[in-house]
């Protein structure tokens, strides 16, 4: 009887499904879409998508996609060649569409138009040249292999009209979706989704990666469950800290890890303790080199080995680390993240495949540090922005725990200028430059990107003419837990103007902002700091004796109501000596869309405010 | 007895041995005068090439070079291309540290094939076997070595000293062996090297050989790399590649081996023919029937690269192209030929080295070095030059991208050098007009109008391929005010001979002037300020190099609010130099303030020595752009 039921509601299911009709058929198109000239709704597409239809049949466990695209200038083209990324066994069959004398003329897609190259393994990159597309062609491409994707995108870089994705329920395999963008879904059931009219999807600036925005599912497969084979994939966040804690390239790679005991032996000779040493070891293991990838799994079982080629991943060095605090006698454990280019990780949608980068957690004096040993010139305390991504995943034996990852410091920059006026106008004196935490990181990574002193000052002076060096001095480069400070001796021509007996002077002078990051004046998707940033910048000019000042620039001063983004601006004349404040802090990371006119108001009151010159008279 | 002398003797070899394989490289055997500005330095570079035959050759590569600081890591990778002509064997890689000592060996299972498919072809049959040592503990020095077995020979490899910037160079060499019976042509380009030649079995080796090279850096208004980087080129007299064969002591003869790869590809289907002959039919003249085939061409095929067989040289049959409508550039260019033939109009398959900064053809030293193909179509009165890749360019123009060089036009009667269209500043135009009404608040609205043809058409060109989001957003980009909002934009496309865009904009600058008591500070440069200046180098290395003159006039009229004037404008300025001209003047009359600035390049290439005069030239434009003015309100 049970039986019956079940089969009864299998055959309600696949009734219900197959009542729904397929938005498109491959090979067969109405004349009028051939006939369209304008997509209406972006009368500017080069392209639009029609259709993009998805078909899972759980009788064959075999996936289907149809992708039908309207071509509406020759800008479009390029979707006619199109790369696929599908199994070596795929099948693939493409027409064209053209309207010749008022006839529907096919051109179908040959052999001879599909290259297939070999990407690895089973992998295959389809390139496909579709034959014959002119402007108003249609274009269809199917192809069907045996599985499910990892996701379905319901919006691209050009507008989707319809975008449909059937999932038929199988006892064979389970999976979970999970949502992601700003578009809604029409149809939203447990086996078929509906989008309608998606726009074109566009990046902005400031973003964080645009996989959180782009309207897709993200598909995991849970379980596969053949007569004799069942293979549990992810099914929640415990199952998936388990996995990683018996994956041999995650958990199981952490053992006596002998190889570090010469290394344990130094760092305790030193006879540092509790957060130094903490310190020391991320320092040691930054002899392992990061080889620029963001892995959650170590490139090989055996850390001794990596330890030893002194090159690793992500998962490599901070696992090698974990091992090493735990030999000094920390409390370490790996934390599991999804990296900011890589798109965020939710706790309702457990997902083993998108997590992309492994970080330390240690305990000192019961306070947990996250730790990253990847960056040569990050200190210690400081996570790359690659990393702060929300929340990641303390992994342990048997649980698991969700961990914030916050940046605890700031992009903090200072610049000071002590400058004398001389009488030929010319400017005498010494600007300084601090850069803290993040600002020092990527002055540190800058400056030695070029191969002397010589080439970066080169560099330095390329936008500020007039400038001569009499002398630059830097200092705090190598260590990692000060500010650098660079401190320039210089002279400065022409900088100044003369307008009759009048003189005007800029007083930012070369760190006068000219561009508004923001200058579009719409946003739709939320504006991304990665962190906190301050900007800090005090001039001072010594006037000479025989000068007045006639004006100095207006004070001024704005905030958001929450201090999101905070700017002064203050200027003062004291004994001969004139004085210009300016500083802006942004005090939190994102900021929503319909804050985006305020944030774009501030920094145009930036550029005003620095614009105003400073007007001194010849007494 | 005997036996432990032997054995002593062996064991002193082997720690003789072992000394001997432990320190190879050490940085600190690397000469001071080598490690400025350098990233890397090439200990050792040894190329060793064997002929065997027109078609038959083997290569022999060995290559040391020392890594100092993570900016040269690509300096550490191996790569190899190869193709169906080319079979590589033996590679192997070994990674020394600073002193000198072994690290590691790359085992097989680490050399990487694949793909040499980059984002520009679709399809190619090019792969690569390469090696990335993965190793960065700086400095530290990779060692390789590997064969390759060539059977098919267009063009010898070139002998070149230095493979990039930054890269300095300790010793390197090239020896080229030959049969005594096969002839060859070298030349020493940017170098004054001679080789020493031997002769042994029948065979002649010639010997290059150079030391202790300077690291070479970029700098501003230089030669491209290969212009002035030292290099010895070597071509053959015979080759065969493919099962055709040619000659290139000649241009002349090249063009005969390229125009046996065309043969019996011109072909097309009786369908087209008519079609041509039917669209053809009433046009008036010549040039009326090209501009028809080349836009029913542009209409017709699309551009997809694809890079098969014969060293990408061979164009697809005329026939193909015609039935899947794309090709690339030889296959479209040509599909045009067979069109234009139908037509009655003979035309030149045209070979070229493309790229808006390319190398350019020396003609001294035929060989075949091109990367595009053009068509080239001599009229009694006129010559037309056909970009067969672009769907868009007016029938008759080159961009950039091909223009101003010498080039291989194959005709039925052999290659000929001819030389694609200069222009000059009269066709590198770009005219700007700005209305900007400036308001009593200091805010203002502008109305823009720019006109830009031959090079700013193409710098511009991209504007006219983006919907209309994308495009706002470009302009926020480019536009380089600090801040204004985009109120409307619109770029028109004039499809004369030399191409033209004029984009409107109307902008509102918010704060445009700056306020102080009565006074109104503007920059009269509202949008075309030159800001970078040339670093100033005392050893300048490579000429000045200009490649294409240019002018931009901006006149930018300022309707000032009620009240304002200024009492003392600034002077004219007026610079004149070889490398061009500069003026910029302010006018005011009945409340307008008229700002014209005129900036022109002149092309050319001038002594390294020159330099300095360059930075001093652009210096006083940079101060001339970042003039302002003060207005009085008077009451």
């Amino acid at each position: 009887m049970k039986s019956l039921i079940c089969t009864l509601a299998g055959v309600f299911i696949f009734l219900s499904l197959s009542a729904q009709k397929a938005p498109a058929k491959f090979g067969s198109i109405d004349k009028s879409l051939l006939e369209m000239q304008v997509y209406d709704r972006d009368s500017s597409a080069p392209a639009v998508i029609v259709c993009n239809y998805g078909y899972f049949s759980s009788n064959d466990i075999r996936f289907t996609r149809l992708l039908r695209i309207k071509i509406l200038n020759k800008d479009g083209y390029y979707l006619a060649d199109r790369a696929y990324q599908i199994n070596a066994n795929a099948s693939v069959r493409g027409i064209t569409y053209n309207l010749e004398n008022g006839e529907i003329v096919k051109s179908k897609l040959k052999n001879e138009s599909i290259f297939r190259e070999r990407l690895y393994q089973n992998l295959v990159i389809a390139k496909i040249a579709m034959p014959n597309v002119k402007v108003g062609s249609v274009i269809d491409i199917e192809y069907s292999y045996q599985g499910l994707p990892s996701s379905w995108e319901f919006q691209e870089e050009i507008p989707v009209m319809w975008s449909e994705l059937i999932i038929e329920p199988s006892s064979y395999l389970r999976f979970r979706k999970n949502f992601l963008g700003y578009e809604r879904l029409s149809v939203s059931t447990d086996s078929r989704w509906v989008a309608q009219n998606m726009p074109a999807f566009k990046s902005e600036p400031y973003m964080n990666s645009s996989k959180n925005y782009l309207t897709q599912f993200e598909i995991n497969l849970l379980d596969v469950n053949y007569p004799g084979y069942y293979e549990s994939v992810s099914t929640s966040w415990e199952t998936v800290g388990k996995h990683l804690m018996e994956d041999e390239n995650f958990g199981k790679t952490l053992g006596p890890g002998f190889f570090l005991n010469g290394l344990v032996k130094e760092l305790e000779a030193t006879g540092r303790q509790g957060e130094e040493l903490v310190r020391l070891a991320v320092e040691a293991v930054k002899k392992v080199r990061w080889d620029e990838s963001s892995r959650v799994y170590t490139s090989n079982t055996a850390l001794a080995l990596i330890y030893k080629e002194e090159v690793g991943n992500s998962a490599d060095i901070n696992m090698i680390l974990i091992q090493l605090l735990r030999k000094l006698g920390f409390v370490a454990h790996p934390v599991a993240l999804s990296t900011r280019q890589n798109g965020l990780i939710s706790p309702y949608s457990p997902n083993q495949n998108k997590l992309d980068y492994l970080l330390a957690q240690v305990l000192v004096n019961g306070t947990p540090l996250l730790l990253d040993a990847t960056e040569k010139y990050l200190p210690y305390n400081l996570l790359p922005i690659r990393c702060l991504n929300g929340k990641g995943i303390r992994v342990m034996e048997g649980k698991i725990e969700w961990v914030e990852i916050n940046p605890s410091r700031k992009d903090k920059k200072a610049c000071m200028a002590d400058l004398k006026l001389n009488e030929d106008l010319s400017l005498e004196g010494q600007i300084s430059n601090f850069y803290s935490d993040y600002s020092a990181f990527s002055f540190r990574k800058g400056y030695h990107s070029f191969n002397s002193e010589q080439e970066y000052l080169d560099d330095y002076l390329k936008n500020k003419p007039g400038m001569q060096l009499q002398s630059y001095r830097q200092s705090n480069t190598d260590s990692l837990l000060l500010p650098v400070k660079e401190e320039f001796q210089l002279r400065v021509d022409n900088q100044i103007q003369e307008i009759g007996d009048e003189l005007y002077l800029f007083p930012m002078l070369f760190e006068q902002q000219n561009e508004n990051p923001f200058k579009t004046e719409t946003r739709t998707y939320p504006v991304d700091f990665g962190v906190l940033q301050e900007r800090t910048i005090v001039m001072k000019y010594t006037i000479p004796e025989g000068y007045s000042l006639v004006k100095l620039p207006a004070n001024q001063m704005k905030k958001t109501a929450d201090n999101g983004i905070n700017f002064t601006y203050a200027t003062s004349y004291l004994n001969n000596t004139i004085q210009v404040s300016y500083r802006l802090q942004v005090n939190k990371i994102m900021f929503l869309p319909d804050e985006y006119p305020i944030l774009r108001e501030i920094y145009n009151l930036v550029i005003k405010a620095q614009a105003a010159p400073v007007i001194l008279k010849k007494a | 007895m005997k036996k432990l002398i032997i054995l002593v003797f062996f064991l002193t070899l082997h720690a003789g041995l072992m000394a001997m394989a432990e320190k190879k490289y050490p940085v600190s055997a690397i000469p001071a005068e080598l490690m400025k500005d350098a990233q890397a330095v090439v200990r050792l570079d040894e190329i060793q090439f064997f002929v065997n035959s027109a078609e038959e050759a083997t290569m022999k590569v060995k290559l040391a070079v020392t890594i100092l600081n993570e900016n040269g890591i690509s300096e550490s990778y191996l790569i190899v291309p190869y193709n169906r002509f080319y079979k590589v064997r033996n590679i192997e890689g070994i990674v020394y540290n600073a002193s000198g000592e072994k690290e590691k060996r790359i085992p097989n299972g680490e050399i990487v094939d694949v793909s040499a498919g980059s984002g520009f072809s679709i399809y190619e049959d090019t792969r690569m076997k390469g090696i990335n040592p993965n190793y960065r503990n700086y400095p530290f020095t990779v060692e390789y070595s590997y064969e390759m077995n060539m059977n098919g020979i267009l063009n010898y490899p070139d002998w070149n000293l230095f493979g990039g910037y930054h890269v300095a160079v300790e010793q390197t060499s090239m020896e080229f062996s030959i049969p005594k019976t096969m002839s060859f042509r070298h030349k020493a380009v940017n170098c004054q090297l001679e080789p020493v030649v031997t002769e042994k079995d029948g065979r002649l080796t010639y010997k290059w050989e150079s030391r202790n090279l300077k690291a070479l850096k970029p700098e501003p208004f230089d030669l491209p790399f290969g212009e002035y980087a030292p290099r010895v080129i070597l071509t053959p007299e015979k080759f065969k590649l493919d099962g055709y064969e040619g000659t290139s002591k000649t241009w002349n003869e090249i063009g005969f081996w390229n125009l046996k790869l065309q043969q019996g590809r011109m072909e097309l289907p009786e369908e087209t023919v008519a079609r041509i002959r039917e669209l053809t039919a009433s046009a008036p003249n010549d040039m009326e029937k090209i501009r028809i085939l080349y836009e029913y061409m542009q209409n017709k095929v699309r551009y997809v690269s694809i890079q098969i067989g014969i060293g990408g040289f061979q164009p697809f049959p005329a026939e193909t192209v015609d039935r899947l409508s794309y090709g690339d550039c030889k296959a479209l260019s040509l599909y045009m030929k067979a069109m234009l033939k139908v037509a009655g109009i003979p035309s030149n398959y045209t070979l070229v080295m493309a790229g808006k900064d390319a190398e350019r053809t020396d003609l001294a030293f035929p060989d075949i070095s091109f990367n595009h193909a053009i068509l080239f179509v001599p009229l009694p009165t006129d010559t037309i030059w056909l970009e067969c890749t672009s769907q868009s360019l007016p029938c008759g123009y080159l961009g950039s991208f091909t223009d101003d060089r010498s080039v291989l036009a194959i005709t039925d009667f052999g290659g000929q050098i001819v030389h694609t269209p200069v222009y000059t500043e009269k066709e590198n135009l770009q005219s700007r007009r700005v209305e900007v009404k400036i308001e009593a608040s200091g805010h203002a609205l502008a109305s823009s109008g720019t006109r830009c043809s031959g090079y700013f058409y193409d710098q511009n060109q991209q504007y006219l391929h983006m919907d209309d989001e994308s495009r706002k957003k470009a302009i926020y980009k480019h536009i380089e005010i600090p801040t204004f909002e985009l109120y409307s934009s619109r770029h028109e496309e004039i499809k004369t001979r030399i191409p033209e865009i004029l984009e409107k904009l109307e902008l509102g600058i918010p704060n445009f002037t700056s306020l102080a008591g009565d006074r109104m500070i503007l920059e009269p440069n509202l949008m075309n300020k030159m800001k970078r200046l040339p670093v100033s180098s005392a050893e300048r290395k490579s000429d000045v190099f200009i490649r294409r003159s240019t002018k931009e006039v901006d006149s930018i009229l300022y309707k000032l609010p009620e009240g304002y004037s200024c009492d003392k404008l600034p002077a004219p300025v007026s610079i004149s130099s070889s490398f061009g001209s500069y003026t910029a003047q302010i006018s005011l009359s009945n409340g307008v303030l008229c700002y014209i600035r005129t900036l022109q390049y002149m092309k050319g290439t001038f002594p390294a020595s020159d330099y300095p005069r360059l930075v001093e030239y652009i210096d006083k434009i940079v101060r001339a752009d970042g003039q302002k003015i003060v207005l009085m309100k008077h009451p």
